[in-house]
């Protein structure tokens, strides 16, 4: 009797259990399917999430590229200014940008534009690699792929114009960069012939005008995004890297059609909160002085201002980690100094003083634009006015080419008859172009303009770069021995920037440095 | 201590067994009266005296157990027929005084291994006359209880002669098949003395054993896993059991107890008591490293807080793969299995009733905020100022966050002309004098206490029993204002509803109160050591958070919301209320079907609920609350008269967020133990369990203009701000407020098979092996992969079993074991492709929602393992004189998440990837002894020692900044060296009036920038900061009724960096140099970094990247505390029969009282200078038991 009931209670038993083994089994995979978070670790699925990727313009905006900042000849640190506060000037980076090291440089350890760029490019890459598995509208998806493409074009060719030889027909063959394009960490790491970067560039580029997202949608510019005027934009100053006048002037219109808007600094640009520092204090000179700002310095977190720069095609900045512009004379002997509005706003007088340069004090000014660190670099409607004075004064269009300047000009000179500028002859012309291109883009484009303007077919523009400084080893300025000379000759190899030691030691050495 | 607890605990609970069994037992056919008593080796000439009157023969028995220390064993049917007796007797052998108290009766009597069996005369005690047929055999059962009556598991009962056995149950039972009626059943067991007795033709048995004296030390001497228990003699792998009378000492935090007992196992604890784990080195170098935390049989989320510390039966803590890899990918930190309290079947009603009070001393200021004295502090912003300072007008509005001390101040407004020199002279002078600390201990600071009551409830009838406790602790932090209510409910229940079903049920409900309202160390340290708190006339002064003078001088405060813009921490405590409330919530129910003997299943379930509130609401006496609503109010200075725009309401400010953690888990579970053929035990179970969490949190945004009486709130007036509709503030500056909710909800999910299996021959040989598979809900696109096979193997061997040994008198017991097998870990936030992290609420600027690509991406994505193998062996000798064990492990972990370096075109520099590597190898010593003086008076001691090398044996990073090798943690970790090791600069001394330090190939670099390199290639390796040698040394003696103990732990042959001299600038707050100031004042500057040489020093604020991390300032780390002290003194039988309770402790208990250091800087290394160090506490309680 009781041998049974134990026997019903087993087979009961086992039943159950295999019941709930065989349903435990197939639902298993679907019990650990669920995702670990609704918000972060998520698989991309729609494209909402790609879209929200590329809405982070805080991953795509800043530009840390200090061989810009401090490459070209709007940038100077003199003797005088670095021996009147040493302290100021403490990295090494900052000597080593100026004056176009080569041994040291590899070992920087703040490098944040090789990574940041290929970081772009990652995101791109993630976008194209899942937005035809993802859900969402057609229309979505080819805005989306346009975006990508243009966010990695955009990356290659700032890469490209700082890490490799300006591209011509006898450095086709030189090292490029290494393509990535797609997520896979499994991709070659080895770095492409020229020619294959700027066919990748072309070919992004191509997918990227594309696009029929306008800027301005319900009455705000959304310039954070790839768009219709930013595409064209980045293509005109494409075609002006590569000598392309006509093409230049072409995608300089298109843009222009798009959208056109200028700040007008006689009536929208203002002082904003002013500084007031003391200096010499505790000495008999002690005194004290106010430096103006222009208001867009006022907010280093806040976008408001930032974002709301009306000129902007693309939005992308320069960041200098180091907040100071230091304007060349050269750079500040452009100016008209008493009509030029770009001089009053963004010349701070006394910036110096705000980087520790009190006691004593030493007065030198700093460009400013956004906060201390920050300067427009992406395409805005200004530089297409310039893209298209250039290439009509190249193309032999002498007087368009000043009314495109002109346009440009009135906006940014107090009334008067120094707004308008003429030119006797192309020569002319392309040199009032360029100039004014220096007083309305330094830093963020001049390096770039270097590059193109030693590569061309016309040898006017053509600028040997020189400084003067002292020498220095990898962790001080050596200010004791003289000063010597630094060129950087127009055929030089140092046009292409070392690149990071770490990306070699990383790759195992598939990744080269650049031969000098 | 634990032997004469025992003693007295058993003396006057003796007579339950007999009661009980008289009642209950009425199967019982023999009745077996054990006594505690000291060993009996021969008991033949055993005497009694007596002079009793007219007394129930068993009260005689009791008082021949009580003289002789003979077990008296019974048969129930002579019991019966006993009458009352009167005996006078001197010196009588026993054997002749129980046939007196037996008059008529016809009883054969024989004294078995210190067991007096007397029982009728049956046909076996004749001699036989004639052949008889064997009678057939029977069924037996019975339940093997101890002392106490609590049910022993794992006792093997043997048929003497025969292959047939079969051990007990986890309730004490057991049951044999096919027995023969004269048969003698043999019952052994670790810890009790080796018992025989008859089964002469009865059924069923109520056994109660003796515990064995060289048990005593280890009353659990069985070891918990969560899954199952298994007795020491048949487990491989490395376990540890806190002992009973540890866990029973008062305590707020049931971790505390473990602390300094167990060998490989390292605690910190916090100030306020709670503590940090780290189970034979780190395991892991990005996982978490805590070990796995398990309440009856299931893992837990809410920490030990959310476990009575009353309530707990054992814990047993598993080191090695053996012990912990059936927790599998969880297991790799090692496993605390805690085990709570259940009643016992057949006892009475019990109740337990414990109070105790803590209280410590107020914190030191001279420890917790080492500031130099207001002399040496305004002296050296005399200098400060002058020399090495920022440079500002106090005319700049834009200056205004400046927060000068009042020294500061005086000498800025001096230099500007505001004041005369005199009147800064003046000012200064009288802020020497003034000194805060007295103030802020008696306005901010508070005698740390607890207080704790706890009722216990337990008993049982018939086949139901019930256990309830009920917890209440108030408890005061350091600090005034915070502090905080602990409420606990648990409830247990068993039910043995059918002979084949068991049945139990658990509740816990727990909530927990806290107020934090009160000041943080940080704001007793961020002011200067004058800023008093309370003027003479009792009004409170103003710490200004602003330089001052320009608020006076520049902002029309009239004209804002609140024109006071004052701060005082003592208004803010007062007029805040910030609480945090946690509740937690746990069920567990469980069916158990005994389906045949030695067969089980088992399905069990929990579910936990974790809720936890947050809320502070400040109101608008607050500093917090006037400053927030006045900055944001936009001051246009454009316009004449200037106008003043509110952009946030007035009033109270509630900020609020929420989490909730669900998790349940189910599992099923078949068990199977077996004796076959006597020498042959399996021990098999294996199961299947799922386990889901889920946790949600949300945070809502401030409510501004919140009115806590009438729950009104405000609304933003201008719009929360942006760049499509920008707001001012106070300076012009654009602002923006957030006023989303923001949600997450996270899901882990697991799904494993298990199973372990043991097999013991002779009960000498064991063979051990275990096999899970854990798959959780990580993100692949191959299922495969989720399932990560971790496994073991382990054998052990009692030596002392062998009969070569048999001889070695000395020897007691050895027991040899070896263990071999793999823990993992598990990192869900990677996946082969990339992942993506999206935000709750659109950007603020450009009103889209973002997303960032959270993780680029692991092709190597695997679960993490550790290959782990253990030696070990337990051993006894000299009578037990001496007992302990000792145990080798060697612990390797293979696909080791790790940040590693990768080229950056992949988008990123560093991508956690399964590709580091890490190994632990170390050896653990346990040492225990007991030594009796006499009967009142014994002492018992337990040292253990665990020494543990930690090493990365694979890991690629490219570079290392300095900066990133001196912040420690992660970033510091280098292949070759220990994890936990430090890395600082050498100091080169002073070169050019800068002091230096070395860099590569000899260079030296002052302070006035980062310096270049790898700095593996010139910084030091200061050692490790985890001691890799730890002491635990336990004492107590038994003094009559007084049991006093204590407890040292040790931790050697780390270091840990001594404080050294802040060199504050003057900069944009206080400078508040720090009471190291006269060794830097008076040292050699080649030694240590002296003042600023120059009397202009620009980038002397730099210097903080440096003076910080230098070699000097780390010293060595060893130091020995002295955890805990405590006094007990028992109540003495006789007052305690009179009072009717079973038990009565008072207790007084001191912990942290000192601790001696290597170092000579006086710091205690765990709690350097400028933290939060436990100051001496004592605790006074009182622990009864009707």
């Amino acid at each position: 009797m009781k041998q049974i009931k134990y026997n019903q209670i087993y087979k009961f038993i086992l039943v159950t259990t295999m019941f709930f083994a065989v349903v435990s089994c197939s639902k298993v995979n679907n019990f650990l399917d669920e995702p670990p978070s609704k918000t972060t670790s998520l698989v991309i699925t729609t494209a909402d999430q790609l879209d929200a990727l590329l809405n982070n313009y805080s991953i795509f905006y800043s530009e840390g590229n200090r061989t810009a900042i401090y490459g070209s000849d709007d940038y100077e640190l003199t003797k005088a200014l670095y021996d009147a506060r040493p302290g100021t000037f403490s990295s090494m980076a900052t000597i080593q940008f100026m004056l176009w090291d080569i041994p040291f440089l590899p070992d920087d350890n703040r490098e944040v534009f090789w990574s940041g760029e290929y970081r772009k490019i990652f995101y791109a890459n993630t976008v194209l690699d899942y937005v035809d598995d993802v859900t969402g509208t057609d229309e979505q998806k080819a805005a989306l792929k346009a975006d990508a493409h243009f966010v990695r074009a955009y990356s290659y060719w700032v890469l490209a114009n700082t890490y490799t030889l300006p591209y011509t027909e006898a450095t086709k063959g030189e090292v490029g960069l290494p393509i990535k394009l797609s997520t896979s960490f499994q991709e070659s790491f080895a770095r492409q012939p020229l020619s294959k970067v700027y066919e990748q560039i072309e070919a992004d580029l191509a997918e990227a005008l594309k696009t029929t997202v306008p800027l301005v949608q319900s009455g705000k510019a959304r310039h954070w995004r790839a768009n219709k005027a930013a595409v064209n934009g980045f293509a005109a100053r494409y075609w002006l890297s590569r000598h392309d006048y006509a093409k230049a002037v072409d995608f300089a219109n298109k843009a222009l059609a798009e959208y056109s808007v200028l700040v007008d600094y006689n009536t929208e640009m203002r002082y904003g909160n002013p500084q007031t520092l003391t200096l010499n204090s505790g000495t008999p000179q002690q005194s004290s002085f106010t430096l103006q700002y222009p208001y867009t310095h006022n907010n280093q977190i806040d976008f408001t201002d930032m974002l709301g720069w009306k000129e902007f095609l693309y939005f992308r900045l320069l960041n200098h980690e180091s907040w100071w512009y230091i304007p060349s004379q050269e750079l500040l002997n452009l100016y008209d100094q008493t009509n030029d509005l770009r001089f009053r706003y963004h010349i701070v007088e006394g910036y110096s003083y705000d980087r520790g340069m009190t006691k004593p004090s030493y007065n030198y000014p700093g460009y400013i634009f956004f906060f201390k660190d920050r300067v427009p670099s992406g395409p805005t409607t200004a530089e297409m006015y310039l893209i298209k004075a250039e290439g009509l004064a190249h193309t032999n269009q002498v007087t368009g080419a000043m009314d495109a300047l002109n346009t440009l000009r009135a906006k940014r000179m107090t009334p008067g008859a120094w707004v308008n500028l003429t030119a006797t002859d192309k020569d002319d012309a392309i040199k009032k172009v360029g100039e004014e291109r220096r007083r309305e883009m330094p830093f963020s484009q001049r390096w770039f303009d270097l590059r193109r303007y030693n590569n061309n077919q016309y040898a006017n523009d053509d600028v040997n770069l020189s400084k003067s400084f002292y020498p220095y080893t990898n962790s001080a300025v050596q200010s004791t021995q003289p000063v010597q000379n630094y060129t950087l000759p127009k055929n030089s190899r140092r046009w292409a920037t070392p690149l990071p030691r770490t990306e070699l030691i990383s790759s195992n050495g598939e990744i080269v440095q650049n031969t000098y | 201590m634990k032997l004469t607890a025992f003693r007295r605990f058993h003396c006057f609970s003796w007579k339950q067994p007999i009661t009980k069994s008289l009642r209950i037992m009425k199967l019982t056919t023999v009745l077996l009266l054990a006594a505690c008593l000291q060993v009996a080796a021969s008991a033949g000439g055993q005497t009694v005296t007596l002079n009793v009157r007219d007394v129930p023969v068993k009260k005689v028995f009791k008082e021949i157990q009580r003289q002789t220390g003979l077990n008296i064993f019974i048969d129930e049917a002579v019991l019966s027929k006993t009458k009352r007796v009167t005996l006078q007797v001197k010196d009588m052998p026993v054997t002749e005084v129980i046939s007196l108290c037996l008059p008529g009766q016809d009883v054969n009597s024989s004294i078995i291994d210190g067991t007096i069996v007397i029982r009728e005369k049956t046909d076996a005690d004749y001699p036989l006359g004639e052949y008889q047929m064997p009678p057939p055999p029977i069924d037996i059962e019975g339940q093997v209880v101890n002392e106490k009556g609590d049910p022993l598991e794992f006792v093997t009962v043997t048929v003497k002669g025969s292959r047939k056995a079969t051990y007990t149950d986890v309730n004490g039972r057991f049951s044999l098949k096919n027995v023969s009626e004269n048969a003698v059943l043999v019952f052994t067991g670790v810890s009790v003395e080796t018992f025989e007795l008859p089964v002469s033709g009865r059924t069923s048995f109520a056994v109660s054993l003796k515990t064995k004296v060289s048990a005593m030390d280890d009353v659990t001497v069985v070891f918990n896993t969560g899954f199952q228990t298994i007795s020491r003699e048949r487990s491989t792998g490395s376990y540890n059991v806190i002992s009973k009378e540890q866990l029973e000492k008062p305590s707020v935090n049931i971790a505390q107890r473990i602390i300094g007992t167990t060998a490989g196992v390292q605690a910190r604890l916090d100030v306020n008591g709670n503590p940090t784990f780290e189970i034979r080195g780190l395991t892991s170098l990005y996982a978490n490293a805590q070990p796995l935390v398990v309440v009856d049989g299931f893992p837990i989320q809410g920490d030990f807080t959310s476990v009575n510390p009353n309530d707990i039966e054992s814990i047993s803590i598993l080191k090695d793969a053996a012990a912990a890899s059936i927790w599998g990918a969880r297991s790799a930190n090692g496993v605390i299995v805690i085990t709570t309290k259940t009643a016992r079947k057949g006892t009475p009603l019990k109740v337990e009733f414990n109070v105790f009070t803590r209280i410590g001393s107020k914190f030191d200021l001279d420890y917790v905020r080492p500031l130099a004295s207001s002399a040496e502090t305004v002296e050296y912003e005399k200098i400060a100022y002058t020399n090495w300072r920022t440079l500002q007008n106090p005319n700049s509005l834009q200056d205004n966050g400046f927060s000068f001390s009042l020294a500061g101040t005086a000498l800025n407004e001096a230099n500007f002309g505001y004041i005369t020199a005199a009147e800064r002279d003046a000012r200064l002078e009288a802020l020497k004098k003034l000194d805060n600390r007295d103030q802020i201990s008696d306005y901010l600071l508070e005698n740390p206490r607890n207080t704790q009551y706890n009722i216990s409830l337990s008993g049982s009838s018939g086949r139901m029993a019930n256990m309830l406790s009920l917890m209440y602790e108030d408890n005061q932090t350091n600090f005034k204002e915070s502090k905080s209510k602990r409420y606990m409910v648990t409830y247990r229940n068993n039910v043995n509803v059918f002979k084949w079903l068991d049945f139990n049920v658990s509740g816990m409900y727990l909530v927990n109160d806290q107020d934090n309202s009160g000041v943080g160390l940080g704001d007793i340290q961020g002011m200067s050591p004058y800023d008093m708190l309370v003027n003479d006339d009792g009004s409170l002064t103003n710490i200004n958070r602003f330089y001052w003078p320009i608020i006076q001088r520049l902002v029309p405060t009239s004209k804002f919301p609140y024109t006071d813009w004052t701060y005082n921490p003592i208004q803010e405590i007062q007029n805040r209320e910030l609480t945090s409330k946690t509740s937690i919530a746990r069920i567990q129910a469980g069916l158990t079907f005994k389906i045949l003997p030695g067969l089980s299943i088992e399905s069990r379930g929990q579910f936990e609920n974790v809720n936890t509130y947050n809320r502070g609401f400040n109101n608008e006496n607050t500093f917090q609350v006037r400053n927030t609503v006045n900055q944001a109010t936009y001051w246009n200075q454009t316009v004449t008269p200037h106008t003043f725009t509110l952009n946030l309401p007035k009033g109270g400010m509630l900020t609020q967020n929420r989490s909730e953690v669900k998790n349940y888990n189910w599992r099923n579970q078949v068990n199977f133990n077996r004796i076959f053929f006597s020498d042959h035990e399996v021990n098999v179970i294996g199961g299947a369990e799922i386990n889901n969490i889920v946790t949600e949190t949300n945070a809502y945004p401030t409510s501004y203009g919140y009115n806590d009486q009438t729950l009104t709130v405000g609304t933003f007036p201008n719009g929360p701000g942006g760049t499509f509709f920008p707001i001012r503030n106070w300076l012009g500056n654009n602002q923006t407020f957030t006023y989303t909710n923001s949600f997450a909800y996270r899901t882990e999910r697991y799904f494993s098979f298990f199973g372990n299996a043991a097999y013991t021959f002779k009960r000498k040989y064991t063979l051990s092996g275990s096999y899970r598979t854990d798959a959780s809900n990580l993100i692949t696109d191959d299922p495969d992969y989720r399932y990560a096979p971790f496994w073991s193997v382990g054998a052990g061997w009692q030596v002392s079993g062998e009969d070569f040994m048999q001889g070695v008198d000395w020897v007691d017991r050895l027991y040899l074991r070896a263990t071999y097998g793999f823990n993992g870990n598990v990192d869900r936030s990677t996946s082969f492709r990339p992942l993506i992290a999206t935000s709750g609420t659109p950007n603020v600027y450009s009103n889209d929602f973002t997303a960032t690509i959270s993780s680029f991406g692991n092709p190597t994505l695997r679960w993490e393992k550790t290959a782990n193998w253990n030696i070990g062996v337990d051993y006894s000798l000299f009578r037990n004189k001496l007992y302990g064990k000792i145990d080798v492990y060697h612990k390797s972990g293979r696909d080791l998440i790790a940040l590693l370096s990768i080229p950056a075109i992949n988008g990123t520099t560093s991508q956690r990837l399964n590709n580091a590597a890490m190994i632990n190898r170390g050896i653990e010593l346990e040492l225990g002894s007991n030594l009796k003086v006499n009967k009142n008076i014994s002492w018992r001691g337990n040292l253990n020692f665990a020494y543990n090398h930690n090493e990365i044996t694979k890991l690629f990073v490219a570079n290392y900044a300095a900066s990133t090798l001196y912040s420690g943690g992660t970033g510091a970790y280098v292949v070759g060296e220990n994890a936990n090791d430090i890395w600082r600069f050498r100091y080169a001394g002073v070169i050019n009036n800068q002091p230096q330090v070395y860099g590569a190939k000899g260079v030296t670099y002052d302070f006035g920038a980062f310096t270049p390199g790898d700095g593996r290639e010139y910084m030091q390796n200061m050692g490790t900061t985890v001691a890799p040698y730890t002491l635990g040394f336990m004492n107590a003696f038994q003094i009559y009724d007084f049991n006093f103990s204590f407890i040292f732990t040790g931790k050697f042959g780390h270091v840990f960096q001594r404080m050294g001299f802040n060199y504050p600038p003057t900069w944009t707050s206080r400078v508040l140099p720090n009471s190291k100031l006269s060794e830097v004042m008076n040292g050699d500057p080649s030694k240590i970094v002296p003042l600023p040489l120059n009397a202009n020093e620009p980038r002397y604020y730099f210097w903080d990247r440096f003076h910080q991390y230098l070699d000097y300032l780390v010293v060595n780390a060893s130091h020995v505390r002295m955890q805990e002290v405590n006094l007990t003194y028992g109540l003495p039988r006789t007052i305690l029969s009179k009072l009717s309770m079973s038990r009565m402790l008072l207790y007084v208990q001191g912990n942290d009282l000192f601790t001696i250091y290597a170092n000579d800087a006086g710091e205690d290394p765990e709690y350097p200078l400028g933290t939060m160090n436990p100051r001496p506490r004592f605790t006074f309680g009182l622990k009864c038991e009707f």
